[in-house]
C-alpha cells in the first residue's frame, strides 16, 4: 500500500528560490510536479507535460511577483496550470480523455503486487484515468483536493465556486468512484 | 452505493480509510513521484535561470541592451552624418554589447498575459467567470458562485486535520 505523502513545507524554497537560488527552485519543483503533472493528465489526458512545461515558464516569470508561503505556492501554480490547460483545450476544442486500463483497476483495488516503483507507477497512472474519467467538474474537484491536496475553500477559489459547492463535487466523485471499484474482498 | 456519504467522503480525501478499495486507489492518484515524472526537471531549471531568478534580470538586461544601442546608434549617427545609423542600431543589428551569455530558456519567452491585468499581483487570480474544461456540466453543478471570495493572488493554505503544510512559513 501507498502511504500517503508526509507533509512538507518548503516555505522557505519558495522565498529562497524568490532569491534566485537554483537549489531551491529544483527542490519546489520536484515536490509540486508530479501531482501538477497529474492533475493536468486528468485535466487533458497526453499533453499534461508539455502544459505543465508552460505552467513552470509562467512560474519562473511571475515568481518575483509573488507573495506567499508553500501552500500558496502550490495554490498559484494549481491557478496556472488551469490557465494553461484551459488554453489547450480552446487551441483543441475538445477535452481529450485519457484510457482507463480495466485490468489494473482490479489490483489497483486490492492494493496487490504494488510493492515496486514500476507498479507504482501504473496504479498512479490507472487511478488518475479512473478519476479523469468522472464527469469533469467531479473530477476536477477531486483531483484538485487530492493530488494537489488543496482545501475546499482554496479549490473554491481556484474553480470559481463556494467551498460547499467544491465539497459536493468531490463527494459525488468519491462515490461515483466506489462505485466503479471492485467490492471489497470478505 | 451508500458509502462514501459526505463525512467520510471529506475523511478519504484527508488520507483516511486507506486499507479500503477507495482509500488505496486516492493513496495511488497522490503517491510518491516516479522517476518518469521529473524528467522536465533541466528544462524548468534551464526557465528559471533564463527568465526567472533575481527579480527583474530579463526585463533590466533587455532594457539596458536597448539603451546602449541607442547610444552606439547615436555615436554612429554623428561620425557618418547619417539617419541610417539611428534605424538600423535600434532594431536588429547584433549588439556589441553583451552581459554574459545564458543558456536559452527551452521555450521562447511569451508575452505577459496575466488574466486579471493587475501587474501588482502574482498571476494567474481565478477566472472571474471560469469556464469548465471540456464535458458539460451536471444539473446540479453549475457555477453558482463566479465571484471567487477573499484575496485570489494569495489562497489559502491546504488541507485541514494538520495534513496541509505548515502555513506560517516557520520551516518543516
Amino acid at each position: 500500500m501507498v502511504e500517503p505523502a508526509a507533509p512538507v513545507d518548503l516555505s522557505g524554497a519558495v522565498a529562497a528560490a524568490q532569491g534566485g537560488d537554483e537549489r531551491a527552485f529544483r527542490e519546489l519543483f520536484r515536490e509540486v510536479q508530479p501531482a501538477l503533472l497529474r492533475y493536468l493528465r486528468g485535466l487533458i489526458g497526453e499533453d499534461a507535460e508539455d502544459v505543465a512545461s508552460e505552467t513552470w515558464l509562467q512560474v519562473c516569470r511571475d515568481l518575483p511577483r509573488f507573495s506567499g508561503d508553500y501552500a500558496n505556492f502550490r495554490a498559484w501554480t494549481a491557478t496556472i496550470a488551469r490557465h494553461r490547460a484551459m488554453d489547450h483545450v480552446r487551441r483543441l476544442r475538445r477535452r481529450p480523455s485519457l484510457a482507463v486500463p480495466v485490468e489494473t483497476l482490479a489490483d489497483l483495488a486490492s492494493g496487490a503486487d504494488t510493492e515496486s516503483e514500476a507498479a507504482d507507477a501504473v496504479a498512479t497512472g490507472a487511478a488518475i484515468a479512473l478519476v479523469a474519467s468522472l464527469p469533469a467538474q467531479q473530477a476536477e474537484a477531486v483531483l484538485l483536493r487530492v493530488v494537489m491536496g488543496l482545501d475546499a475553500e482554496t479549490v473554491g477559489r481556484i474553480l470559481g465556486k463556494r467551498p460547499g459547492a467544491v465539497r459536493t463535487a468531490a463527494y459525488r466523485g468519491l462515490r461515483r468512484l466506489a462505485s466503479m471499484l471492485p467490492e471489497e474482498p470478505a | 452505493m451508500t458509502w462514501p456519504d459526505r463525512r467520510a467522503a471529506e475523511r478519504l480525501i484527508d488520507g483516511a480509510d486507506a486499507d479500503t478499495p477507495l482509500g488505496r486507489l486516492l493513496a495511488h492518484a497522490r503517491g510518491p513521484a516516479a522517476p518518469h515524472e521529473l524528467l522536465g526537471e533541466q528544462q524548468a531549471a534551464a526557465m528559471f535561470r533564463a527568465g526567472g531568478g533575481a527579480p527583474g534580470s530579463v526585463r533590466k538586461r533587455r532594457t539596458l541592451s536597448r539603451v546602449l544601442a541607442v547610444k552606439v546608434a547615436v555615436v554612429g549617427a554623428l561620425l557618418t552624418g547619417s539617419g541610417l545609423a539611428v534605424a538600423s542600431a535600434t532594431g536588429t543589428l547584433p549588439l556589441p554589447v553583451r552581459d554574459t551569455p545564458r543558456p536559452a530558456p527551452a521555450v521562447p519567452p511569451r508575452p505577459v498575459d496575466a488574466p486579471t491585468g493587475a501587474r501588482q499581483q502574482p498571476s494567474p487570480g481565478p477566472p472571474t467567470a471560469p469556464p469548465a474544461i471540456g464535458k458539460s456540466k451536471g444539473p446540479n453543478e453549475h457555477a453558482r458562485s463566479p465571484h471567487p471570495r477573499g484575496n485570489t493572488a494569495h489562497p489559502t493554505p491546504g488541507r485541514k486535520n494538520g495534513k496541509s503544510p505548515n502555513p506560517g512559513g516557520n520551516g518543516r
